[in-house]
């Protein structure tokens, strides 16, 4: 498991800083409890993708060619919104907070996991938002979010959750 | 076990169905319990390891993301688990990172086992380790400790209801079996009531009731049907005992008096059987040892001289004559003689000698200790001497001789019956020898006592085939020349032995018991030749005849004289009797009282052979005697032998005073007859007159020359 490594990773100088480590084994933890509506174009791949500066170095391409749900994980980092819904994770990075909004939209209702560390992503319609309590790693997740992208959350993962949104 | 046999039937049963019953329940009970436990221990494992899959399941996101908080709220429900004592929740590392401990307890937490689930039972806790597995991989473990007390409260519920239902059980099965046993022994205890009272009672006509179909049924009807067998035996022994008491009374009455009778029978018994086997060891009129003892001792003291290589003598010893007293003073005096015998025999031999009564006047002598033949001649010459001082016997004073042979072992014979018939053999040896004889055995003895068997029985068939013939031989007075009378003279001419000597065959006739068939033959035949002369004119011839011992001492001499005569014819003036010195002298007093009585017939007595044997002139003066016949033996040597003529003169002399009247015999010459013509002897007899010739011859010369004076031509 991911998770099991990040002692593994800590000791390693002038790399991604653990906070990343553990959002970076989180990413990967995600897809286990969160449910894809079957593919129709039925992709063989598992697309995790990075919108904007990828914050965790070099860690994301470890994950590549891992089996999630019975494809095979690739990572895709992304420079614009163009080729957003062929992912089925994408990380917003803090660095293009300011085209959160845009992603969102064009997600809307799309299957795909939104998931990012910049404060009220999940207020403004994205689905995971990765949280600092207590000096740990920890997220809120946005039900509504998550059932209008098609998406089903696992009780597991809810439970952990610090706080998580459902309007209406 | 020693406590169980002596309960009763009833309770026998009874402890044997609780104890049953009991023993069942138990093992049933433990069984259950056991079964229960394993079962309850089974749930509480299941139930733990349920608990925990649950807590794994709800954890693995916790740990995945290493959210301890949340891993506490996964815990969290077990607070109202009161049998939970301890939780925790482990990361791959084994690290706990979050933990439910009972309030109250202080729990030490063990290492975790990622790789597989176990459990452990403890005395008082069971803990349970459970990995918990997400997307096939090991990412933590649970831990779960949960206190038994369940079991342990279920257990001592559990004891509880089975004691409850072992007491119920038993006492259900106490009051069950009391009432059940009472159908086995009730009917045993009827049984065994009226077999009691039957014991104490005698009463056999008692009965055992019951209605039981089983085998105590049985048992009762058959033991009823004994008792009808013993009350039919019961009566019939009543009556039997009755008739019994009442012959055993009469029994008892009759049996003290055969007791008497048999006590003294028994000492009547015992003592004859001691003389009984005194008596067949013992002569039944001496006292003496008989021929059986004495056949044991001979017995004995062969075998001991075999050993010893000794010597040992047999004396047989016969009295002589025995039988001649026996016939003329009768049984009894015989009896009395050989007792008085027997006395001396035993006191003249030394004690390890045995003397024995072989039977009638026999007797034998064992001396087993003698250093040599010579002893046995020495001891045999002794007992003669014993024997010959005269026995008084009943008013008689009798004299003895006996013979005696002797037979030596080893060389005489070895086995004892060669001995005896050897002694014997030398004994009739010792008694042609003359009396007052003892004679060792030789082998050519063998041969005489074989000659003297044969001569006995061919004497017995010239009695029976008339061998015997009387010859006669004349009395002639020289003086008128003319025969007075004749003498009757035995003749046996044996047609193969030829001629045999009255001397030789007369013993034997006496010994044998032909002598008084003889005598009696000869007096017959004489007086009735005499009649047959007298009758044919010769009237004044005289017949004389000689008399053997035993005829003279056997009583009706008298009568057979008188029946002779009388057959014949003649008067008992004609007859005249000879007689020996030597007969005369056995038992003079039984001859003087025979001859006597012939005397007073008109018998004349002839006393023959005179001078030749022991007798004095005081004997010859009480005999009725008549006539004295000087010997042949003094006239045969005349005169040549002065002693002998001084002898014949001597006798007649003696004659002569004693008013007797003389017969000369054996003149055999003119000189001889000259002699006692000289001596005015004028009857003489010989072979110078006449040889002794048959009755017929004597006939003829009586014929011839019964004119006077025609006496010389005899010869």
């Amino acid at each position: 498991m991911l998770f099991a490594c990040i002692p593994a990773l800590n000791g390693i100088a002038g790399q991604p800083s653990t906070e990343y480590r553990i959002k970076a084994a989180f990413l990967y933890n995600f897809t286990s409890f969160v449910t894809w509506p079957d593919d129709p174009a039925g992709a063989s791949d598992f697309t995790l993708c990075v919108l904007g500066e990828d914050p965790f170095g070099r860690l994301l391409d470890k994950l590549t060619g891992k089996s999630v749900k019975g494809k095979q994980l690739i990572v895709r980092r992304l420079g614009n919104q163009a080729l957003l819904d062929q992912c089925k994770l994408v990380f917003i990075s803090a660095t293009s907070s300011d085209q959160i909004g845009g992603a969102l939209a064009l997600l809307q209702e799309l299957p795909v996991l939104t998931v990012s560390d910049v404060r009220g992503f999940t207020n403004q319609g994205g689905i995971i938002e990765f949280r600092i309590i207590a000096n740990k790693v920890r997220f809120d997740i946005n039900l509504n979010a998550a059932e209008s992208a098609g998406l089903h959350i696992s009780s597991k993962l809810l439970s952990l959750a610090t706080r998580f949104r459902r309007d209406d | 076990m020693q406590l169980f046999d002596t309960l009763s039937v009833r309770h026998k049963l009874i402890a044997l169905m609780v104890s049953v019953s009991f023993v069942s329940l138990l093992i049933a009970s433990f069984a259950f319990i056991k079964t229960d436990r394993i079962t309850t221990q089974q749930v509480v494992s299941d139930n733990l390891a349920t608990m925990a899959s649950i807590i794994a399941a709800n954890s693995t996101a916790a740990i995945v993301f290493g959210d301890a908080a949340a891993a506490r709220e996964t815990l969290s429900f077990l607070e109202s688990r009161d049998h939970i004592q301890a939780a925790a929740i482990y990361d791959a590392t084994g690290e706990a990172f979050a933990t439910h401990t009972r309030a109250g307890l202080d729990v030490e937490f063990p290492e975790p086992d990622l790789l597989q689930e176990n459990i452990l039972f403890w005395s008082d806790h069971i803990e349970l380790n459970l990995p918990v597995v997400y997307q096939r991989e090991v990412i933590g473990a649970v831990y779960l400790r949960s206190d038994i007390t369940a079991i342990h409260q279920r257990l001592a519920m559990f004891l509880r209801i089975v004691s409850v239902v072992l007491v119920t059980s038993l006492l259900i099965t106490i009051a069950l079996s009391a009432r059940m046993s009472r159908v086995i022994t009730d009917p045993l205890l009827r049984l065994s009531k009226i077999a009691r009272q039957i014991t104490t009672e005698k009463n056999y006509s008692l009965r055992v009731g019951g209605r039981e179909k089983d085998e105590l049924g049985d048992l009762i009807s058959n033991f009823n049907a004994m008792l009808d067998e013993i009350q039919a035996r019961d009566t019939a022994l009543e009556v039997h005992k009755h008739e019994l008491e009442e012959r055993v009374w009469q029994r008892t009455r009759e049996l003290k008096v055969a007791n008497l009778e048999l006590e003294s029978a028994k000492e009547n018994a015992e003592s004859v059987a001691r003389r009984m086997k005194y008596h067949a060891h013992h002569d039944a009129l001496t006292g003496l040892p008989n021929r059986t003892l004495l056949n044991d001792r001979i017995s004995k003291e062969l075998a001991h001289a075999r050993r010893q290589k000794t010597i040992l003598a047999l004396l047989f010893l016969d009295l002589d004559r025995f039988k001649l007293i026996n016939d003329s003073l009768g049984h009894a005096t015989g009896d009395q003689l050989l007792r008085v015998i027997s006395r001396r025999l035993s006191s003249c031999i030394r004690d390890e000698d045995t003397v024995a009564r072989l039977g009638g006047d026999e007797f034998m002598v064992l001396l087993p200790h003698i250093s040599g033949s010579a002893d046995a001649g020495r001891i045999g010459r002794k007992i003669i001497d014993c024997l010959v001082e005269p026995f008084s016997c009943n008013g008689h004073e009798l004299h003895i001789t006996t013979s005696i042979g002797i037979s030596v072992y080893p060389y005489d014979g070895r086995e004892t019956e060669t001995l005896m018939k050897n002694a014997d053999i030398s004994m009739y040896r010792a008694k042609e020898l003359g009396r007052n004889k003892v004679v060792y055995y030789t082998a050519e003895m063998n041969a005489g006592a074989r000659k003297q068997l044969a001569l006995e029985t061919n004497l017995r068939k010239a009695v029976e085939n008339s061998e015997l013939q009387l010859h006669y031989q004349p009395k002639v007075d020289i003086n008128r020349n003319s025969i007075v009378g004749v003498e009757a003279l035995l003749r046996w001419e044996h047609p193969g032995m030829g001629y045999i000597s009255p001397l030789e065959f007369i013993p034997i006739a006496e010994d044998c018991g032909l002598i008084s068939r003889i005598g009696e033959w000869v007096l017959h035949t004489a007086f009735a030749d005499l009649g047959k002369w007298h009758a044919a004119g010769h009237g004044n011839i005289t017949m004389a005849v000689n008399l053997s011992s035993s005829q003279l001492v056997r009583p009706g001499l008298e009568n057979i004289m008188e029946a002779a005569l009388a057959a014949s014819g003649t008067a008992p003036d004609m007859a005249e009797l000879e007689i020996t010195e030597n007969v005369a002298m056995q038992d003079i007093d039984s001859a003087i009282a025979t001859l006597t009585k012939l005397k007073r017939m008109g018998i004349r007595i002839a006393m023959d052979d005179f001078g030749t044997g022991y007798s004095s002139l005081g004997y010859l003066r009480r005999l009725p005697v008549d006539t004295v016949k000087i010997d042949q033996s003094f006239v045969s040597g005349i005169p040549e032998s002065n002693e002998d003529a001084l002898i014949a003169q001597t006798i007649i002399a003696m004659a002569r005073s004693l008013n007797l009247s003389l017969v000369v015999e054996g003149i055999e010459n003119a000189r001889q007859l000259r002699f006692f013509r000289q001596q005015g002897c004028n009857i003489v007899q010989g072979y110078l007159f006449s040889e002794p010739v048959n009755a017929a011859e004597m006939l003829k010369i009586l014929d011839s020359h019964s004119t006077p004076g025609t006496i010389n031509l005899f010869k």
